[in-house]
């Protein structure tokens, strides 16, 4: 059956060792090859074990389809062959037998390669390149607005039937009538329940919600890794090699050295800008705001006068206490004291006015004052605002009431009209057309009781003291709205006054007063009469006929105004008799110690018995036990008189009653009233209040004196003191005391070229901080009214100078020319200005009649907590140093006294003593440098001399005779002797 | 504060500075010197940069170029600190 003639034709297709091959519908179906069905065209190839077809041709022999083949398939090695079905019979036959590998895995992967036919590998590959297109939107173009919702959880889904039964039996259902039968119609009607009621029915709120849940998802790309050819990732460098390679080449150095030159050359000018640099920082600073704190003072504003104060001295600018903006200042001619009182009889009648300023109408001045004569002191009273009181050139006081044009002062509005009395039209300067106001006095002293000479200082007692008519002691003021002056003069007394009508006088009724006072208005009518044209006087009282000067509410006070007291002091030093203190006082101050009050009732029980009485030697260095108990001596003393006036009230009556109560115990009398002073101890209003007065004199002492401690003279009536102590500070007469306004136990006083601080803690006879200056003189000083330790001086040269009491420098803290004219008046003070801000001024009157305001800067009026503490524990400290250093010097002198006693008896030769101080100490000491220097350093201790030019060759003649050993034994005694004669024991051998 | 010297292309043969300073300064100032040498050889060809000197408010750069290397000091001076002070008040 086989095809033998087509076999060579096509074994050029057919592989090696693959062999045409028919099979009989047996084999077919004996191998499982079955054409058309075990193969087929889309399984062509089976793969049959060679055993079958050995079996096939053993069995069949020359039958077998493989008989043909038999040789091939004897020679085939493979267990496997490959019977192919070729359909298509392109060999002629429809199997073909592969007995060879090659063959066999050929078509295996022919029939692979025909399964998988994915790559056309017949058409060659072209290349298409993407042309430019459209955007084809897929959705990602579009914004999602919003989010979007799906359901993602399986709703419940329920079907719910009808279980209908199933019928077996067939029914028939006819039209049927209610009526045809009899019970053909139930009804089930609604009733009402008897068993129950409802009483009240609940209805359930019911109501769904949806809970949307939400999920969020994108997608974006991310580049992770921007890697591209363009982006560089490590620098370049150069390995080790090169490095050293490049290092070590020529180039290399050449360019170092060169570059090293230009560096050094480029070092030599540090700055790239040169003299530029200035031009450039200015122009940057162009826009630049500085700011810089004000450190001195800035001038504010000045008030002048060209009528009334132009060149004259400003004597007093005293601000007004209750309102800041208002100003009273006084003025005398500017010449010296001595040409001014050789000038007092030729001078014209009409004296310096007084002027009041307001600060917003510094034209001119508010209201004139018109005075008895030119007015050195001024003081506002602190409780009335509306009173001014004045001392005078001629020893008078004065008081202005000022209730007229008070409204205007405080209601900030002007008294005047400027515009009316500048016009030239203008020529009567009434008060009634606008002109400034002329207030005539309220009330002045007495002249036959007022001070003989000026004025020379001028203060208020401090409000707790009130001296009586009736009694010679201080006591406690019971009134809260009085106050008493004290007033000193060249004549060394202290007045006394009261702002009340003094008690008539002895012998003269009152009556006699008002006759004799009319009498004199009457005489000094004419006088006045010049004096109203020259004055401008109001129409009404210079064309007035009954002439009465004196206006407001102290009138009933004019010329019969005296003093209380007049107190004289006895001099301290003059130890035998009682003289009084002739010195001149300029100046004083007045403490009062309530504390000691407390410390007297204590000690008035065990006062000692005997008094120091005044003849004894004056104790200036008191212990501060000794001088309690000599306060509550005089305090329990001071109750007697008064207990006595109470007692026997009718015993001084009649011409005795105004006067003064003569203590009847002077300070030699030991007779102490136990009674009355236990008795007088529960009254603190008769009870005398100690108080001390401090006073400085024109020869530039200051002077203490206890007020309580008086006499008084029976012939004049006036109160004799005896000086505490004195004690002689300054180098000129003492024109300043002022107080501390933040501790008033603190006294500054001023004179001559130096200034002083005193404390009345406790009885310091001597200054707690002295300082003197150089040129120029002191003219005025003041606190400063916030800082506690700054006191601000002027001087003649027109300087304000601030002083810090901290410093121990004897030179001011900060000064400044203010004018460059004498400045004679300095006064601080705090003003509120429109934006409600306190403001601190400095207000300066110099010689020219002007009065230049200026402000403070900040860093002298800024304030600190606990300043003013401060400044009391230094003074404490200051006062404790200064009683430390006494004692020690007593104790030296003590020492020194001692020690020079049995000097003196000693037979010591003066002689024998300098003799050995030349000679024998250097010999001894150089003898003993060189022991020492020998020891230390050996052969060449020359070297090692401190000071080699002494002459110690003289010395050392002597020891170099003598061996070395013994030499140092003999220098070693020696340098011992010495030791002890250096002990001092040398001079009594 | 440092310096270091560069190749012309601004590879660092020795430095003083860590090195992402010294990249940064090298690739940068590299670029400057070339910059001032071209614009001082197109003003005038003969002519040729010696050295630059860069002044900010922080410190102070120092160029030395030269035909095969740049020698770049960064320093603080002195009167830098004052000076910037002043100027950062205005």
């Amino acid at each position: 059956m086989t095809d033998e003639g087509k076999e060579p034709e096509d074994e050029s297709n057919l592989l090696e060792g693959t062999y045409p091959l028919e099979l009989s519908l047996e084999t077919q179906l004996q191998l499982e090859c079955e054409a058309n069905g075990d193969l087929h065209s889309q399984e062509t190839i089976k793969s049959l074990p060679l055993k079958h077809i050995q079996q096939d041709l053993l069995e069949k022999g020359a039958r077998s389809d493989f008989y043909a083949l038999s040789p091939k398939i004897e020679r085939c090695s493979l267990d496997e062959v490959l019977i192919i079905f070729d359909p298509t019979r392109i060999h002629g036959t429809e199997f073909l037998l592969c007995l060879n590998v090659d063959s066999k895995f050929g078509y295996l992967n022919a029939q692979e390669e025909a399964e998988a036919r994915l790559i056309d590998t017949d058409s060659p590959y072209v290349y298409y390149p993407p042309q430019p297109r459209l955007w084809d939107g897929r959705g990602s173009d579009k914004e999602i607005e919003g989010s979007w919702e799906k359901n993602v959880r399986a709703k419940i889904w329920l079907k719910i039937k009808r279980n209908v039964p199933r019928k077996t039996s067939i029914l028939n259902f006819t039209n049927r009538d209610v009526k045809d039968a009899k019970d053909g119609y139930k009804a089930c009607e609604s009733y009402q329940e008897t068993k129950f009621n409802f009483k009240h029915v609940h209805l359930m709120d019911r109501a769904v919600q949806a809970v949307p849940v939400t999920m969020e998802g994108h997608s974006q790309t991310e580049l992770k890794h921007p890697k591209n050819i363009a982006i560089q990732y490590e620098a370049r460098a150069f390995g080790p090699d090169e490095v050293a390679e490049i290092w070590k080449s020529d180039s290399m150095r050449n360019f170092l050295s060169r570059a090293e030159k230009i560096m050094m050359e480029v070092h030599q000018e540090p700055d790239i800008m040169g003299h530029l640099r200035p031009d450039v920082e200015a122009f940057y600073r162009r826009d630049e705001v500085v700011v810089i704190e004000e450190t001195k003072f800035a001038y504010r504003t000045f008030f002048s006068e060209l009528v009334f104060s132009k060149d004259k001295r400003i004597t007093q600018v005293k601000w007004h206490p209750k309102l800041p903006y208002i100003m009273a200042m006084s003025v005398i001619e500017n010449v010296s004291y001595e040409d001014y009182l050789e000038s007092l009889s030729t001078r014209l009648v009409m004296p310096n006015v007084v002027m009041i300023w307001n600060m917003n109408y510094n034209y001119y001045p508010q209201v004139l004052l018109r005075v008895a004569d030119d007015v050195t002191h001024l003081e506002w009273h602190p409780f009335e605002p509306e009173t001014l009181v004045g001392g005078c050139v001629n020893g008078q006081l004065m008081i202005w009431d000022l209730t007229q044009y008070y409204s205007n002062l405080e209601s900030n509005t002007c008294t005047w009209d400027h515009k009316k009395f500048l016009s030239p039209q203008y020529n009567k300067l009434y008060v009634q057309d606008g002109y400034i106001p002329l207030l005539h006095w309220s009330a002045e002293s007495s002249k036959e009781h007022s001070h003989l000479c000026g004025v020379e200082d001028l203060q208020w007692l401090p409000k707790t003291v009130w001296f009586s008519y009736d009694s010679a002691y201080p006591k406690q003021n019971q009134m809260d709205d009085e106050l008493q002056l004290i007033s000193c003069d060249a004549d060394s007394n202290v007045l006394i006054w009261a702002l009340r009508k003094p008690p008539a006088e002895d012998g003269i009724d009152s009556s006699d007063v008002e006759d004799e006072l009319a009498g004199k208005r009457k005489a000094s009518s004419s006088g006045w009469e010049k004096l109203k044209l020259q004055s401008a006087l109001p129409a009404s009282i210079s064309t007035g006929k009954k002439y009465s000067p004196a206006i407001g509410k102290y009138e009933p006070l004019n010329r019969v105004w005296r003093p209380v007291h007049r107190i004289c002091f006895i001099d301290p030093k003059l130890k035998f008799e009682e003289q009084l203190l002739t010195t001149t006082i300029t100046s004083v101050s007045v403490i009062d110690r309530p504390d000691l009050i407390i410390f007297s009732r204590k000690d008035s029980t065990i006062v000692p018995s005997d008094p120091p009485s005044p003849k004894s030697k004056p104790q200036i260095e008191r212990k501060p036990s000794d001088t309690g108990s000599i306060y509550s001596r005089s305090s329990s003393r001071s109750h007697s008189p008064v207990s006595k006036l109470r007692k026997h009230p009718k015993k001084n009556s009649g011409p005795q009653k105004h006067r003064i109560e003569v203590p009847k115990q002077n300070y030699d009398s030991s007779e102490d009233d136990e009674e009355d002073s236990k008795s007088q101890e529960t009254d603190p209003a008769q009870m005398a209040l100690p108080t001390f007065l401090m006073a400085g004199t024109m020869f530039g002492s200051i002077v203490r004196v206890d007020l309580t401690k008086v006499k008084v003279d029976v012939e004049t009536n006036n109160l004799i003191c005896k000086v505490e102590w004195e004690c002689a500070v300054h180098d000129g007469p003492v024109r300043f005391m002022r107080r501390c306004p933040h501790y008033e136990k603190l006294l500054l006083t001023a004179g001559g070229y130096s200034w002083a601080l005193w404390s009345e803690t406790n009885s310091l006879a001597i200054p707690v901080v002295l300082h003197y200056i150089e040129d120029p003189l002191f003219t005025d000083v003041a606190w400063s009214l916030t800082q506690p330790h700054r006191i601000l001086f002027s001087d003649e040269k027109g300087t304000v100078q601030v002083w810090d009491i901290r410093s121990r420098k004897s030179e001011p803290f900060q000064s400044q020319d203010i004018s460059g004219r004498t400045i004679n008046a300095l006064t601080p003070f705090n003003y509120q200005n429109s934006d409600n801000q306190l403001v601190h001024y400095l207000s300066v009157g110099d010689e020219t009649g002007t009065v230049h305001v200026l402000e403070i800067p900040k860093h002298l009026n800024e304030t600190y907590p606990e300043e003013v503490d401060d400044l009391k524990d230094l003074i404490e400290t200051e006062v404790i140093r200064i009683r430390d250093r006494e004692k020690l010097q007593a104790d030296k002198k003590l020492a020194t006294y001692e020690t020079e006693q049995p000097d003196e008896t000693d037979d010591f030769d003066e002689e024998r003593r300098i003799l050995w101080d030349e000679n024998e100490y250097l010999k001894v000491y150089f003898q003993r440098e060189r022991f020492v220097l020998e020891e230390t350093y050996g052969e060449d201790w020359k070297k090692y001399l401190k000071f080699p030019d002494l002459p110690r060759k003289k010395h050392y003649v002597e020891i170099k005779r003598r061996g070395s050993s013994e030499d140092r034994r003999r220098q070693k005694e020696l340098a011992l002797k010495a030791k002890k004669k250096k002990g001092g024991s040398i001079f009594r051998k | 504060m440092g310096m270091m010297v560069i190749n012309p292309d601004g590879v660092a043969v020795r430095t003083t500075m860590d090195s992402t300073h010294t990249n940064s300064y090298s690739a940068i100032l590299s670029r400057l010197t070339d910059q001032a040498r071209s614009a001082i050889r197109d003003l005038d060809p003969l002519n040729e940069v010696t050295f630059i000197r860069l002044r900010s408010r922080k410190n102070e750069i120092l160029i030395a170029p030269d035909k095969e290397f740049n020698l770049i000091v960064v320093q603080t001076p002195a009167d830098v600190e004052s000076n910037h002070a002043k100027q950062s008040t205005q």
